[in-house]
Parts: C-alpha cells; structure tokens; sequence
C-alpha cells in the first residue's frame, strides 16, 4: 500500500493540551538544561540592543530641533550624527553577538531535545508504536523539536519586543500624552489583524494543507502503483484524478495566498495613514504661543508611531505560534515522560550461557484490555528442540514470538527461558541470544550487504556472502544490478517479495542466535529456495532451540513436538503421528491446512472437503455471519473435526 | 509568467507604483513639515495647505492599500496557476517514464521534488520576486529622488553622490550575504531530509531493532546525523549576524543627516528637506530585513528548479516506435529470439545480465508454466512481453510481430497481467476491479468478480463493493487480492495473460476458489504463470525451467521427468513432499 502523506502533512491539527500552561512553560525553560546561561545571556544582549535601538530616533528629532535654533553651529551637529551613528554601531554589535551566540545554543538545544527524544523513542513500548503511524512518530523528532526551538526564540524576543514598545510608548508620552494617546489608533487595527488570521486565517491555512496533503497522497499512491497503471494503460485516469486534486488544493491556495496579501498592505498602508494623523495631531499640538511640541519632535513621532506598532503586531502574531509551540512541548512531554513498561528490572542479569530451553508457565496476554490473545498458556520446549505451533489465522501464534523477544510483557504468568524469568534477563543479552524472522521482513534502506550485516555487525563481507551462499540468496544477490552493493530503496521495491524475505533471513542466520523464532518465515519463497533454506536452518540450528511458526507441511513433519492453538488457548501438543492418532483439531486443521500442499491427489480430496466446508460458511454467513475477517476457516475445521 | 506576458507586466509596472506610493508619502511628509515651520514662524493656525498635505498622505496610504491588493491578486494568479500546471504536468511525465526510471528513482525523492521543490521555485517568484521588486524599485526611486534635491536646486550633487555610493555597496553586500548563506541554507535542509528519513526508517522497522537489540547503534547513527544538523543550523545561524548592508545605511544616512543638516543651518535647504532625506532612508531601512531573505529564496529557487528539471530530462530507453506495427496477431506464437536483457544501475557500471541469450518458442493459445528460484529471471519475461522493458539485444517476436515496433498501448492492451504482490488503490472494491476496462458498468464488475470466485467475500464485507482498501485498517489476505487481481484481469480481457502464482501456504478453501478463478482466466487465451502449484505443471502444455538469466529446460511434466535431473530436483521439493507420504510415487526414483 502506498504511504500517504508527507510527515506532519496535518501536523497543524488542532491540539488539545493536556497540561496547564504553567506546566509547559516551566519545562520548556526546564529542557534548557545546560543552556539555559548561554540563553539568558543572549536575551540580555538583545535587551541592550533595543535600548539603543529605541533612542536612537531621539538622536535625529534633537538634530532637527538643533538645526532650526538660530546660531547653531556645525559642531553640535557632528556630535549628534555621531551619537546616532556610535547608537547604530553599538545596537548593531550587540544584536549580532546575541544572534551569534544563540544560533549555536538553539541548535545546541534543538539536537539534545532531538537526541532525547529519539532515545526515549527507539526504547518505548512497542505498543506505542503499533499505536502510532511512523510518520507521527517521526515529527516528535523533526518537526516538534523545531517547533518548541522557535518558542524559546519568542520567549527571547519577547523581552526585547516587550522593551521596544513600552520604551517607544513613554518616549512618545514624554513629548506629548496627546501624541501618545493618538498612537493608540493602531490597537484595534492589529487586533483585527490577528483576529482575521486567528479565525479566518487559521481556517484557509488548514484547509491548503489538507488540500496539499490530499495531492500529495495522490501522488504517492499513484508512484506505488504506476506499474499497474501502466499494464493497464490508465495513465490518463489517475493524472485526471491527480488534476482534480490539484485544482482543489490551488483553489485553496489562493485563498490562502490572498489573506497573506491582504496583511502586507494592510500594514503598510496602516503605518502610513498613522503618519498622517500624527502629523496631523502633532502639527496642532506645535503650533500656538506656548506649543507643546517642536517640530522635531513631531517628525519624532511620525518615527516612533511605526516602532509602536511593528512589534506590537509582532507581539500578537508571535502569540499564535507560541501556542502552538506549546502543543509541541505537550506532545514531547507525553514521549519524554512516559517509562517504558519493558525495560530491564533491577538486578538483571544476562543470560546465562547455559540457559535454554523455553518455558510458558500460565502465560495471559492481551494488546488491548478486554481482548486476551492468549489464554493461561502452559508449555515447555526442551533445549535443543525443535517446536512447530500451529492454528488458524488469530489463534495467537504470533504473539508467542513477540512475547519471547520480549516485546510485550504478559499480564499473566511467567515465560522462563532455562528456568530464568525473561524479566530478569537483561534485554541487550535477551536479544543477543534469541532472533526472530518476522513474517513482515522488513529492510532498510541501504546496500543488500548492509542489510545482511545487521544481524551482527561484526560480520565480515565473507562471512556475509558465505551465509548467502548456504541459503540460497547469492544467486540473485549477485545478478542485482550492483551484487551485494545494489542500493534497496522503499523497503525493497526493486527486489521480489521473495528476495526481500531471502535477505531478511541471512540477516537472521547471520547473527547465529542460540533460540531461533521463525514467524512463517518462507511463506513468500518458491518452494526449491525454502527447501534451501531449511537445510541451511538444518545445519545452523540442528541442535539450537528453534520454535517455527508453521504454514507448510515440511516444516510440521520436522518438528519433534507440534503445539497446536485455537483462539489464544493451546489445545492439542504433541508429535504429528500422536495428534492424527488423537484424532482432534490438529488433525482436522491437517486435512484442511495442509495436506493440499501435497501431490496431486490429496487436494482433489481436500477440495471435496473444501467443498462441504464452503457450503456450510455460506449457510452461515447467509445468516449472520458478516463478519469482516473474511474466510478463515476456523469453523469449517471445526465441522471437519465433528465428522471426523 | 512567459505564458502571461501582458499580465506579468502589468503587475511588475503596479508593484513599482505601489513602492512609488510608499516613498512619496514620505516625501510629502517633508513638505507637510516645512509648511508646519511657515505655519509656526508665521504664528498661524493650521492652514488647509497642511490639512490638505496630511490628506494626501491618507490618500496615498489607501491608494497604496488597494494597488498592492491588486499586484498580490495578479502575482498570486500567475505563480499560483503555474505552481498547479508545472505540478501536473511534472507527474505526468514521470509517470509516462518506463519502468527503468521507476525501479532506480527513490518514489520519496519523486514526491519531494513534485511537492517541495515545485512549491519553493513558486515561493521564489511570489512572495519573494514580487517583495525583491518593490525593495529594489524602493531603493531605485528614493535614491532618483535624493538626488534630485541637489539637482533641483542647481547645486552639486552630494546627496547624490552618497546614494550613488551606498546603494550599490547595500545591495552588493545583501547580495553577498544571499551568495554566503543559500548553499549552507540548502546542505542544512538536505540534513534535515535525511533526519526525516533516518528517523521514519528507524520507527517503521523497530521490532527489527528491537529484536537485533540495535538501539544503541541506531542512537549513535542518529546522533552523527543531529550532530551535523546542529553544526549547519549553528553556521547558517551565525552568517546571519554582523549583516553589514545595515551598516551601511547607517553611514548613508549619517552622512545624508550631516550634509543635509549643514545645508539647513547655511539656509540652503528648508528643514524639511532634511526630513525627507530622513524619513526616505527609513524607508529603505524598512525593505533592509526582507530583502536578503527573499535574495536568498530566488537563489534557492534556482536549485529547486534545477533538480526539477534533472528529473524531467531523463532519457527513457523505452519509446513509442515512430511507424508503430499495427493489426497484430496477439494469438499468434509468442518467439524469443536471442533475447538478453539487463537492468539499468543507478551507477555508471552497468549490472548483470538478468536474462542471457534466450531462444524460445511459445505457441499461440498454450497454457505455459514457468520455474526457477529468485533471480532466475522468471518475472524479467513477464516484464519484457508487457513492455515495460525492450530486451537488451534480440527481440520478442508476437504473432511475427516485433513488439519493440507496437505501441506500448498497444501491448499493454493485449497482454494482462497478475503480479505476485497485487498493487490495490486506496479506492473502492468496485473502483479496484473496474481498473481494468474504461468505463466499466457495475454488472461488468460483478460478473467478473463472481468469475473470479471474488463474490463470496465481497459480499462479506461491510460495505460491499464500496469497501474502501486500505481504510480503517480494512486488509484484505494475499488470497482476496489475488481474486480481485484476477477479476480486473478478467475485465480487461487480455489476448495474453501473464501471472506470477507464487502465493503459497493458502488453506484448501481458498486453494479451492483459485484454483477455480484460474481455470476461468486462462481459457481461451495463451497464459504464462510463474507458479510452484503442483496442478498447474500438471495442467500446462509447457513447462520453462529458468536458471540464471538462461533456460534450463523446456517440455511438458512428464518429459521433463524423464529427461532432465533439474526439474526433478526442483519437483522433489515441492511442498507435499512425497518424503512423508507414499501417495506419489512420480516424485520417489528421481
């Protein structure tokens, strides 16, 4: 299926907090951690910047107060370009300190945030990520680090925009209360401003995204299935579905790139209608026997009324982003936060190196409460052993293997492995000494010997080639287009799924665990490279512990104990000829899920049987049956076994 | 913006106004303040002269409102417009690319360029070509206008003289900055790509992590790729401080201030000249922040667009043969004459032979089965005969006919195909089987599912046909997709029908419907199935043994028993395996 969406294609999805504000904004200040001095320092240089920056206006109104004073003389002039100049020079070093200086400690803080987080992440329970998308996942990382980042630079520019507006007010109050009251025009119409973007703003702009969002999906899924629109030839479809997309998403863009144009001037002309008036206002106010003002400080305030009102607008705007800093810092919170469940316990230990074997002892779990995958499990593999669990599609044959690589704890009961508690095993050796091929392999993206060589990175590149030579994969591996250099991109969309499982299982082998757990780890392979990988498996792990979950006759036949689930509870164990003798599932599941697989004649029968089976399941799904997991056949082998 | 000339004139000519509009505001601004000093010196009230100047400064600021609407409405159109069609069209041509470009360019990379890249050459136009015009269309015009205080009045041109000096030195030192910071703002935005990708790669496959008890690795992994974001976020950071074009201005306007000011106490110059000189510089103080910003996006507009463009110039090998063969006979023999092929590699080397010197002869009509391990070259024939590919050398012979000369339309027309891993869209049940035939009716889709042993759990899901795939975790099992492969197949009614059966471990049910849905896609057309199903080696009039890009053998299943130890090698492993059953005795003397 093709992955939709960019990462945070909807990351600006409202967000509701969880936490006070307080909270947040303390442990905002709180991640600063060791840069909260250098941080602090800054804000203080940028504070001395604005104190400049805010008088130097001053400088130039007295220079034009001067200059119409009979009698003046250059030299009065000079010192004063020199004081605006000397202004200048000093606000410009300090803010440029300030800047140097915070570029490396947000970056600084940015990469400690993303390096906690990720590792806080990379460890959190796998019930976390099977509860997230990967994308979601990934913008923890990216895009709210980044975004908590920015509300440390609102934080710092808070102070100094803060400064700049009172300071700007009370010069403008000095000169003339008049001239400051008249300043105060601009305030409504930078309310409305962020009004207009708070509401009507905030709409447009999330609808573009969603728009973009939606063409950008398109244009995945039309990339992950252009060979079957191609064989097809539906080319000319999916471009006209992309083009309807396409021209929603302008339709938004425009709207939204109207209310962008709409701010700009509404500021600039703002800026300059407030000249007027102050001129106007001002002009009143110098004229008369005894004028309030000069004219110097008319033309003063025809400056000071522009420094009132860009950062006041920037104070406001900032508001908004600062909000959604804050989200930023909820959601890193949840991650940063939360412990993970399964961890090592105090006082764990590694693996002994004579531990093996596998033991369940009453073992219940279920993913979500309510649910129990598995039923109070009772089992025992003896060391060395070869086991294969079977049981239809939902029985919980995959839960084993993820209990016992420990990816879940269970609610219930005990899993030991040579009698220690898999709780008390360190996870580094747990992991060390027990892998597990995966029914979905998945693959890097990386080179074909890169990808192998996970297993164990110490492996060389012989050793890496030997291992697929034995299953079977060097043959393909190296008619790649680069051999064992060939880049696999996109989880391996340029090699069969065959191959990708081929990979994933020298992966594995490589890494010569002492416990090895096989997921139906040859389902996509032909039956000639399976049959090569089971005598690589039969070599490697002849004498190892080995549990199989099985989808093939072969693999059945081998094992010397067969555990046989239904619906989270094991209800038959024993060897093949035991349970056919026994005459229960294991033998209704044979005739039905396996027995096919053999030559010719057998299916013949087992199609008759399917048959019946088939019948059946329509007579009940005619009745209530609608259920949307399809035709497994869980109650047809159970018919088959009644009969029998 | 070439496709609208009169338009992209017509707004360029309006922004200049409106940067007009801003800076004569202040000019007035200096009238409005000498007329204040007649008015004080004189003792007068407010003379309507001044009223008026303030309303012209009003006016100025509403006609400056509504140009600049109109220039942001005619900027946002063009680029806009162009961002939807350059879009469009750049899929297009991506998705008419063959295969070969498919299997080689990264589809992430793809998306990026069509969303990212297009977007930021979009960006370069508007917002930032339109604020570089007016921020430079400032500068331009204060700069005419200072000089033309002097000029005006017949004296030497000082004024003049120091624009003349600062506005090249401003805008070479912003330019400058642009130059300095766009490869640095470009590395840093690849690292943060690759952020992105090592970190999504990471969580999708954290149980491969887990399981190698890889965490610590990947941690250091990730820090090295942080650690160099950090030191590009810091260097990009710190080009920032010490901007000197700000500087500058202030040089310019101290020294505008001094000449200005000495001209007032000479009683050259009436003061508010000096406010005009002033309040003119402030304005360009105020384009001073946006203008390296925006130089810096139009130079990295520059890059976008060059990628976008490396993309589109990829040579595809694959063409529409110009005098394209017509009135083909698909039933007729299918030959391989001398056929090899290769894929293209990303690198400069070019790889193996996927396929070496292959000679075969299909007849028309027969129903072929095809063998061989991973890498054998099976799915590079289905490919070649879909002509998704031309072979490399030797050619492919339909019916007499060189499919290398047949459109690929044509061909793909003709010839069907059912992958191994069935490619669903994220679209209805109905909209998925309809995929094969335009404008197919609902009766076609049911007939089709119902002949591909589809109906059954079609009918069994919530909403039927409607089901979206894909939707609220809606799975369908490798079995179901198959069917539905076959029913979109079965509508498209290919004369050749390719299929790649490699789906194993099915429970007799589902064995059962396939094996019935196949029977029904095969009749009455030639077929080539990659398969491991016992009974369609049994059943086919061919079986192709491949190994290693070359045939190992070719016959029907009884002779190739007889005669080659390849197949009954290959035979003996077939899952069934007689090894523990005695029922097949074919199997045992091999």
């Amino acid at each position: 299926m093709a992955r939709h969406g960019g990462p945070g294609a909807l990351a600006a999805e409202k967000h509701v907090r969880s936490r006070p504000l307080g909270v947040l904004i303390r442990s905002m200040f709180g991640y600063l951690g060791r840069f909260r001095r250098i941080i602090y320092l800054g804000a203080c240089l940028s504070v001395i910047a604005t104190i400049f920056m805010a008088i130097d206006p001053l400088v130039l109104s007295w220079g034009i107060d001067l200059v119409l004073e009979p009698g003046t003389e250059m030299d009065g002039i000079i010192l004063l370009a020199l004081l605006y100049t000397g202004l200048k020079i000093a606000s410009w070093i300090f803010g440029s300190i300030n800047t140097w200086i915070l570029s490396g400690a947000q970056a600084g803080f940015v990469q400690s945030l993303q390096q906690d987080v990720y590792d806080r992440l990379i460890r959190a329970d796998l019930s976390y990520h099977k509860g997230e998308q990967s994308g979601d996942v990934t913008s923890r990382v990216t895009s709210d680090t980044d975004s908590l980042a920015m509300g440390i630079q609102i934080i710092i520019d808070l102070a100094s925009q803060v400064l700049l507006v009172i300071a700007t007010f009370i010069l403008m109050w000095m000169a003339s209360p008049f001239v400051a009251m008249a300043a105060l025009v601009v305030i409504p119409v930078v309310i409305s401003i962020v009004v207009l973007f708070g509401t009507v703003g905030q709409r447009i702009m999330l609808a573009t995204q969603r728009a973009a969002g939606k063409v950008s999906g398109q244009i995945a899924e039309n990339l992950g299935g252009v060979h079957v629109a191609k064989a097809f030839n539906r080319e000319k479809e999916t471009a006209a579905i992309l083009s309807e997309l396409n021209q929603e998403s302008y339709r938004h863009g425009f709207n939204f790139m109207m209310l962008m144009t709409i701010m700009q001037p509404m500021v600039r002309a703002t800026g300059i209608a407030v000249m007027s008036l102050i001129l106007f206002v001002g002009g009143g106010l110098a004229i008369g026997n005894d004028p309030a003002l000069t004219l110097g400080q008319v033309f003063l305030g025809t400056i000071l009324i522009q420094r009132f009102f860009h950062p006041l607008l920037m104070l406001s705007m900032n508001a908004t982003m600062f909000q959604a800093s804050l989200a930023s810092m909820d959601r890193l919170m949840d991650v940063l936060e939360t412990e993970p469940t399964v961890k090592d316990t105090e006082g764990a230990v590694p693996l002994r190196p004579d531990s093996d074997g596998i033991e369940f002892e009453g073992v219940s779990f279920s993913y979500m409460e309510g649910a129990e995958v598995l039923k109070d499990v009772d089992f025992r593999i003896g060391p060395g052993e070869m086991v294969a669990v079977v049981g239809h599609t939902g029985a919980g044959k995959s839960t084993i293997a993820a209990l016992l690589n420990r990816f879940y704890d269970p609610q219930k009961g005990n899993i030991k492995i040579g009698g220690q508690d898999l709780r008390d095993i360190t996870l580094d050796s747990l992991h060390d000494n027990l892998a597990l091929i995966a029914q979905e392999p998945y693959l890097f993206d990386g080179t074909v010997m890169e990808n192998i060589r996970y297993g164990r990175p110490t492996a060389t590149d012989d050793e890496v080639v030997a291992m697929s030579k034995l299953i079977g994969a060097h043959e393909f591996i190296d008619v790649l287009p680069d051999g064992y250099s060939s880049i696999i991109i996109e989880e391996g969309k340029n090699l069969s799924a065959g191959q990708v499982q081929m990979i994933s299982i020298a992966r594995t082998m490589l890494a010569k665990p002492r416990i090895l757990i096989l997921d139906e780890a040859t389902s996509r392979l032909d039956a000639y490279s399976e049959s090569l990988v089971q005598d690589a498996q039969d070599k490697l792990f002849s004498k190892r512990t080995t549990v199989v979950i099985a989808h093939r006759l072969t693999t059945i036949a081998n094992a010397s104990k067969i555990l046989v689930f239904e619906k989270g509870s094991l209800v038959e164990q024993g060897s093949h000829d035991e349970l056919m003798e026994l005459g229960g599932r294991y033998k209704a599941l044979y005739n039905t899920y396996y027995s096919h697989q053999s030559a010719g004649e057998i299916s013949d029968e087992a199609v008759k049987t399917a048959q019946e089976e088939m019948a059946k399941v329509e007579k009940m799904s005619q009745g209530k049956l609608g259920s949307q997991k399809g035709p497994m056949m869980g109650h047809g082998g159970q018919a088959q076994h009644d009969k029998n | 913006m070439r496709r609208y000339p009169g338009l992209t004139l017509f707004a360029v000519g309006l922004a200049l106004f409106a940067s007009l509009l801003t800076i004569l505001s202040s000019w007035v601004l200096g009238d409005a303040v000498d007329e204040l000093k007649f008015i004080v010196d004189n003792g007068l009230e407010l003379t309507p002269e001044f009223v008026g100047l303030c309303w012209l400064i009003l006016a100025f600021a509403l006609l400056l409102f509504v140009t600049y609407i109109v220039v942001g409405f005619a900027f946002a159109i063009m680029t806009l417009r162009w961002e939807r069609d350059a879009r469009q069209e750049f899929f297009e041509v991506i998705q008419n690319n063959s295969m070969t470009f498919h299997d080689q360019v990264d589809s992430k990379q793809m998306l990026a360029v069509a969303m990212q890249d297009i977007r930021w050459v979009r960006f370069s136009l508007n917002p930032a070509l339109r604020n570089i015009i007016m921020a430079i269309g400032s500068l331009i015009i204060a700069s005419v206008l200072l000089a033309w205080i002097d000029i005006s009045q017949g004296l030497f041109p000082i004024l003049g003289i120091i624009v003349a000096i600062g506005s090249p030195l401003y805008l070479f030192f912003a330019y400058r900055y642009a130059v300095a910071i766009e490869p640095v703002r470009r590395v840093r935005s690849e690292q943060n790509e690759k952020l992105t990708a090592v970190s999504q790669e990471v969580f999708r496959g954290i149980e491969v992590v887990r399981a190698f008890g890889a965490e610590d690795l990947e941690s250091s992994k990730f820090r090295k790729v942080s650690k160099e974001y950090e030191r590009l976020l810091t260097k990009e950071g710190r080009l920032a401080a010490f901007y000197i074009p700000n500087l500058i201005l202030t040089a310019t306007t101290a020294a505008a201030f001094l000449y200005c000011a000495n001209q007032v106490i000479s009683g050259v110059f009436p003061v508010g000249t000096l406010v005009k000189a002033i309040a003119l510089l402030a304005v360009v103080d105020g384009f001073s922040h946006i203008l390296p910003r925006f130089l810096l996006v139009i130079r990295g507009g520059h890059v976008n667009a060059q990628r976008i463009v490396d993309i589109l110039d990829w040579a595809d090998p694959l063409n529409d043969p110009d005098s394209p063969v017509k009135n083909i006979n698909w039933t007729g023999d299918i030959v391989l004459d001398n056929v090899s092929f290769r894929y293209a590699s990303g690198g400069v080397d070019e790889g193996p032979y996927a396929l070496r010197n292959l000679s075969l002869t299909i007849p028309g009509g027969s129903r072929v089965a095809l063998i061989g391990g991973p890498g054998s070259g099976k799915s590079t024939i289905l490919k070649l005969l879909l002509r998704l590919y031309d072979p490399t050398d030797g050619k492919i012979l339909i019916g007499g006919s060189d499919l290398g000369r047949v459109r690929t339309k044509d061909a793909r027309a003709a010839v069907g195909l059912v992958e191994q891993n069935v490619f669903l869209f994220r679209r209805s049940v109905k909209d998925n089987i309809a995929f094969g035939k335009v404008n197919a009716t609902m009766d076609d889709v049911v007939t089709a599912a119902t002949r591909a042993q589809a109906i059954e759990f079609i009918n069994e899901l919530d909403e039927k046909y409607d089901t979206v795939i894909g939707e609220r975790g809606m799975t369908l099992s490798g079995g179901q997709r198959q069917r539905l492969a076959i029913a979109r197949t079965l509508l498209q009614d290919p004369k050749i029908l390719l299929l790649d059966d490699s789906v194993s471990a099915i429970d007799a049910r589902t064995e059962f419907h396939l094996r019935k849905a196949l029977d029904e896609v095969m009749t009455g057309r030639t077929s080539i199935t990659v398969t491991q199903r016992l009974r369609t080696l049994l059943e086919a009039d061919m079986v192709i043994i491949m190994d290693k890009g070359m045939v190992a053998a070719v016959g029907s299943h009884e002779e190739l028993l007889r005669s080659s130890e390849h197949y009954k090698r290959i035979y003996r492993r077939l899952p069934g395996a007689e090894r523990y059953f005695d029922r097949d005795a074919v199997g045992r003397d091999a």
